[in-house]
């Protein structure tokens, strides 16, 4: 009974992890290629990742764990989007939202059932999501407009970052500064940059499969260094002072005053450097 | 599946009847996991289960890493800003991540009569990076719209007025 479990699991996902592959291939690409050259394209990359992952863990039964997790998520959402390909005009950005939902379900599910700190791993996850989403939308979207909206939503969640690790004055001053200054002035460049604002053109660069390639091979490089990194043990510090600001600012002040005179000039010189650019002479 | 599933769900109900379904749910999913990959012991759910450093620092490779397919397949200027903000972004993560579980260190303040100052060193360096952001992102919103007052596209195809 056991067996045959393992078999058809064994079988569930290989499926769902060609279906993945070829799924992130057609998010990625603003093509959809053939039924045939994508298969092709899956194969070469799933024996690629199969033997990435079978080279660094032996045993054949993490691995089957990790890509059935993968490819059920990401299959999930292929075949979402493959039924909602031709009467959609958003498919993609409705295929990232199935995939953060499902994650968000699953992971919820699973931060619940453990007894310790429930809460914070919920509120980890979910600002994970609204990171990982926002940077996809930000990344994928077809409407320059719609990316930066994204990008915001993506820094609400590193604020949310910073202060689930208790760095508030963080959280305030990106919520400020990059969402309220830096994100605007985005958006004021895009407004007066574009002929037609709206325009639903193509995004991506005719060398884009390469870029992912490289991205992806150096995300794998950078998780498996840290997945056998070790971390030398924190050492407890009484905290002097009363809250975050107060030390983030008693920092800025003391200790740091000569980077911060120089991030001044800094500041001085880039604005200066802004209004000449622009100016119409 | 849907079978076998049901047939755990009713032995754990039998075993811990005072459990509330919450509890009983999470039993069932785990029991379901470790059934599936064939050990109960160490399932790579574990990385979803607990918050750690590391978890910190594979969320900030992924987001570096989609920034980095951002800035390197976006046909856009804007766009490729954009992606490079979500760099310093996924780089700020790991800095105050780091910050909170490694522990802040202890200088000598200088200008001060304090012997001793917690200093957060990782939060220190993301207001810095959040300065550097806000001035490049300044300066390169600046040079794409004189590019494009010259050229009327800010396509980065069209900006090869130094090919040779």
């Amino acid at each position: 009974m056991a067996g045959a479990m393992q078999v058809i699991v064994t079988i569930l996902m290989a499926v769902s992890a060609l279906a993945a592959l070829a799924a992130v291939q057609v998010m990625l690409t603003d093509r959809f290629l053939d039924r045939r050259s994508q298969l092709k394209i899956a194969a070469i990359v799933g024996t690629g990742l199969a033997l990435v992952f079978g080279r660094i863990l032996w045993d054949p039964v993490r691995l089957m764990s990790y890509l059935l997790i993968i490819g059920l998520v990401v299959g999930i959402a292929s075949l979402v989007q493959l039924t909602l390909a031709r009467y959609v005009p958003r498919r993609r950005l409705l295929g990232v939202l199935v995939i953060l939902g499902f994650c968000t379900f699953a992971w919820c599910l699973l931060a619940l059932t453990d007894p310790g700190n429930r809460l914070y791993i919920f509120y980890f996850w979910l600002f994970t999501a609204a990171i990982v989403g926002g940077a996809i939308g930000a990344v994928t979207m077809r409407n320059v407009f719609h990316s930066a909206l994204a990008l915001i939503l993506s820094l609400v969640g590193v604020a949310g970052f910073f202060i689930l690790t208790n760095a508030e004055f963080l959280a305030m001053v990106q919520v400020i500064i990059y969402i309220g200054g830096i994100m605007v002035l985005f958006l004021f460049g895009i407004m007066v940059s574009q002929n037609i604002i709206g325009a639903q053109l193509k995004q991506d660069a005719p060398h884009a499969p390469w870029a992912a390639v490289f991205a992806g091979i150096l995300f794998l490089f950078m998780f498996f260094a840290g997945l056998t990194m070790t971390f030398p043990p924190s050492v407890s510090v009484p905290l002097n002072l009363a809250n975050n600001t107060q030390a983030v600012g008693w920092s800025l002040m003391a200790t740091f005053s000569l980077p911060f005179e120089v991030a001044s000039v800094l500041l001085l010189m880039s604005m200066l450097g802004a209004i000449i650019l622009v100016r119409k002479d | 599946m849907l079978a076998m599933m049901l047939v755990q769900a009713g032995e754990v109900a039998e075993g811990a009847a005072q459990v509330a379904p919450l509890e009983a749910v999470g039993q069932v999913l785990q029991l379901m996991m470790s059934e599936w990959f064939g050990y109960g012991g160490d399932v790579p759910m574990r990385f979803f289960t607990n918050v750690d450093y590391h978890q910190y620092f594979i969320i900030s490779c992924l987001v570096f890493c989609i920034g980095f397919y951002g800035v390197a397949a976006r046909r856009n200027a804007i766009s490729m800003l954009l992606a490079l903000e979500l760099m310093l972004n996924a780089v700020n993560i790991n800095m105050s991540a780091f910050n909170w579980y490694r522990g802040p260190i202890i200088t000598r303040a200088a200008f001060t009569s304090q012997e001793e100052v917690v200093t957060n060193l990782g939060q220190v360096f993301s207001v810095f990076t959040i300065i550097v952001a806000a001035a490049e992102a300044a300066v390169g919103l600046a040079i794409i719209i004189a590019f494009y007052r010259m050229r009327k596209s800010i396509m980065l195809d069209d900006a090869n007025l130094m090919k040779w």
